[in-house]
C-alpha cells in the first residue's frame, strides 16, 4: 500500500501546488488573497461549500456514529443539512444585500457595522474562536489517529499532527482563498467517490441493502429506529442538533464567506440546492458503512472498526485513496476555518485593502498552533465534539440574523443576552451549570430563548 | 398565485416537513416497519422528507429570485 500511497500522495500534493502557483499569479491585493476575487460559479461553489462542510467528522465520525446509534444518524445530519440549505436561500440573499458593493471583511466587522457597536464583533469573534479551535483540532486528530492505525511503526499521533498542520499552513500561506477553494473542489470529488466505493464494498460483502438491515436487526433491533441503542437520538437531541446545524452558514465564518463570494444570487441558489443533494449522497453511504460495522464490528473500538472497514478490507489502491481522501478532507476544512479566522481578524483590526498581510498571517499561525495543542488533548468522539462546536457557534445565530435583517441598529439587548447564553453554555459543558433548564436540554433552551428574544427585539425596535 | 404567496407556501411547507420529521409519529420509539426497498421506516422516511425539502429549496430559489428580481438587477 505504501507505494500506492506515495504515488497518489505525490500527485495530490503536486495538484495542490499547481493550484497554488496558478492562483498566486492572480493575487494583486489583500482582497484577492482573502476573498479569492469573489466570483465563484455554481460548480466550484458547490464543491468548496461541500468540502468545507463535510470533513473528517463525516468520513470517520458518521460511520462510527451510525454504528453505535443506528439509522437515526440520518435525521441528525442529513435532514438538518436539508433545512440548512433552505435557509441559505433566504439568509444568503440578505447577507449579500447587507455587504453590498463593499469588500467583505468578515462577520465580526459586519456585526460591528450592523449594531454600530464594537462589542457585537468581539463577542462573535470570541464565540467562534472558542468553538472553532476544537473543531479544527478534531480534523487534525481524526486523521492523525487513522494514520497511526494505518502505519503503526512510522510516527506517533503528535508527529502526524504536526505534519498535517505544517502542510495546512504552507498551503493557505501560498495561494490564498482561491487556492483553498480549488483544493476543496478536488477534495469534495474525492470524498464522494471514496465513500461510495467503501459503501459498495460493504453491500457486496453483506449481500445487498435488504440483507444489511436484516442482519443489523438481528444484532440489535434498536439500530433501525430512534432513539437508537444508546437512547441518544431522542427528539430533544435531534431538534437541538438540527438548530445548531441550521445555523452553520450563519455563524461559521468559513461558510458565510462562501455565500458572499458567489458570483451572483443565481449561482448561490443553485449552489444551495446542489449542496442539499450532495449532502444526501455523502451521508447515505456513511449510514451503510455504519450498519455494516454494527454487524461485523459490534464490540470493536472506533480505531479497530475504522482501520478494518476503511483499510484492511479494501484493495491497497482504494485504501491509499481513502488515506489521501481523509487527509484532504481534514486539510480543506481546517484550512478554510483558519483562513476565515484570519479574515475576521482583518475586519476586527480594520486593516485596509492593500495593507500588509503580516498580522493576518501571524494570527493564522497562532490559530493553527492552538488547534495543534488542542488536537493532542482532545478525545476521539469526533461527531459529538463537532456537535459541541456547532452548538457553541449557533448561539450567535439570532444576534447575527437580527443584525443583518434590520435596517437600523438594534441596541445592546441581543448582544448582552447572547454573551450570557454563551457563558451559561460554557459553564454547562464544564459541568458547573445544570445540563437541563425546565426539562429542556440547556443548549436547546438557550437557542430557543435567544430566537424568541431576537424576534421580540425586532418587533419592539422595528427594523 | 403571485410570487409572494408562492414563497410563503414554500416556507410553510418546509416548516410542516420539519414538524412531521420531529413528530412523535415519525420518531416513535423502536418502530422499524413499514420497510421500503429493504430500509427501515426511520431511514426511508427521513430520506424522503429530506429530498422533499431539497426540492422545495430548488423551487424556493426560483420563486425567491423572482420575488426579489428588482433588488437583484444590480448583480
Amino acid at each position: 500500500m505504501l507505494t500506492y500511497l506515495l504515488i497518489i500522495g505525490a500527485v495530490y500534493i503536486g495538484i495542490l501546488m499547481f493550484f497554488s502557483w496558478r492562483t498566486k499569479k492572480q493575487i494583486k491585493t489583500s482582497s484577492d488573497f482573502m476573498l479569492g476575487g469573489a466570483k465563484i460559479g455554481v460548480l466550484i461553489g458547490l464543491l468548496t461549500f461541500a468540502a468545507t462542510l463535510f470533513s473528517t467528522f463525516t468520513l470517520l465520525g458518521m460511520p462510527d456514529f451510525s454504528r453505535l446509534n443506528g439509522v437515526g444518524a440520518w435525521i441528525f445530519l442529513a435532514f438538518s443539512d436539508a433545512i440548512m440549505v433552505f435557509l441559505i436561500l433566504w439568509f444568503g440573499f440578505y447577507l449579500r444585500k447587507r455587504v453590498g458593493k463593499s469588500t467583505y471583511q468578515g462577520m465580526s466587522a459586519l456585526l460591528q457595522k450592523c449594531y454600530q457597536n464594537k462589542t457585537a464583533g468581539y463577542l462573535y469573534f470570541t464565540a467562534v474562536f472558542l468553538f472553532l479551535i476544537p473543531y479544527i483540532a478534531i480534523q487534525i486528530r481524526g486523521v492523525a489517529i487513522f494514520l497511526v492505525s494505518a502505519f503503526p511503526d512510522f510516527f506517533p499521533v503528535w508527529g502526524w499532527s504536526i505534519g498535517i498542520v505544517l502542510i495546512m499552513l504552507v498551503y493557505s500561506e501560498l495561494g490564498g482563498l482561491k487556492a483553498i477553494i480549488y483544493a476543496d473542489a478536488l477534495q469534495g470529488t474525492l470524498l464522494l467517490i471514496v465513500v461510495w466505493i467503501v459503501a459498495f464494498n460493504c453491500l457486496n460483502q453483506v449481500g445487498g441493502l435488504e440483507t444489511l438491515f436484516e442482519k443489523a436487526a438481528t444484532v440489535n433491533r434498536d439500530l433501525l429506529s430512534t432513539p437508537g441503542p444508546k437512547g441518544l437520538l431522542n427528539p430533544q437531541f435531534l431538534i437541538a442538533s438540527a438548530l445548531a446545524i441550521l445555523m452553520i452558514p450563519v455563524t461559521q465564518p468559513q461558510l458565510s464567506t462562501r455565500l458572499v463570494i458567489m458570483k451572483n444570487y443565481n449561482a448561490l441558489k443553485k449552489m444551495a440546492t446542489s449542496v442539499g443533494f450532495f449532502a444526501m449522497l455523502v451521508i447515505l453511504p456513511t449510514i451503510i458503512i455504519g450498519m455494516y460495522g454494527a454487524i461485523y464490528y459490534t464490540d470493536a473500538s472506533t480505531a479497530d472498526f475504522l482501520g478494518g472497514v476503511l483499510l484492511e478490507e479494501q484493495h491497497e489502491l482504494i485504501a491509499a485513496f481513502i488515506i489521501i481522501g481523509l487527509f484532504a478532507a481534514a486539510m480543506s476544512t481546517s484550512d478554510s476555518q483558519l483562513f476565515a479566522m484570519g479574515n475576521e481578524i482583518k475586519g476586527l483590526l480594520g486593516l485596509k485593502e492593500d495593507d500588509n498581510l503580516r498580522p493576518i498571517r501571524f494570527v493564522i499561525l497562532l490559530f493553527a498552533l492552538s488547534a495543534l495543542v488542542f488536537s493532542l488533548l482532545s478525545s476521539d468522539e469526533l461527531v459529538l465534539l463537532a456537535r459541541l462546536s456547532f452548538s457553541g457557534t449557533a448561539l450567535m445565530g439570532p444576534m447575527i440574523m437580527l443584525g443583518i435583517f434590520s435596517k437600523r441598529s438594534q441596541g445592546m439587548a441581543m448582544i448582552i443576552l447572547s454573551a450570557l447564553a454563551l457563558f451559561i453554555f460554557i459553564l454547562s459543558n464544564l459541568g458547573w451549570f445544570p445540563k437541563q433548564i425546565f426539562s429542556f436540554r440547556t443548549d436547546l433552551f438557550l437557542m430557543m430563548a435567544l430566537g424568541f428574544a431576537a424576534i421580540a427585539n425586532f418587533f419592539i425596535l422595528k427594523p | 398565485m403571485n410570487y409572494k404567496s408562492a414563497w410563503r407556501v414554500i416556507v410553510i411547507s418546509v416548516f410542516i416537513c420539519s414538524i412531521i420529521q420531529f413528530s412523535p409519529w415519525v420518531l416513535e420509539e423502536k418502530t422499524n416497519a413499514p420497510y421500503f426497498l429493504g430500509m427501515p421506516f426511520t431511514l426511508w422516511f427521513g430520506i424522503l422528507i429530506s429530498l422533499l425539502i431539497v426540492l422545495l429549496t430548488a423551487l424556493g430559489g426560483y420563486v425567491f429570485s423572482r420575488l426579489k428580481s428588482d433588488e437583484l438587477k444590480g448583480e
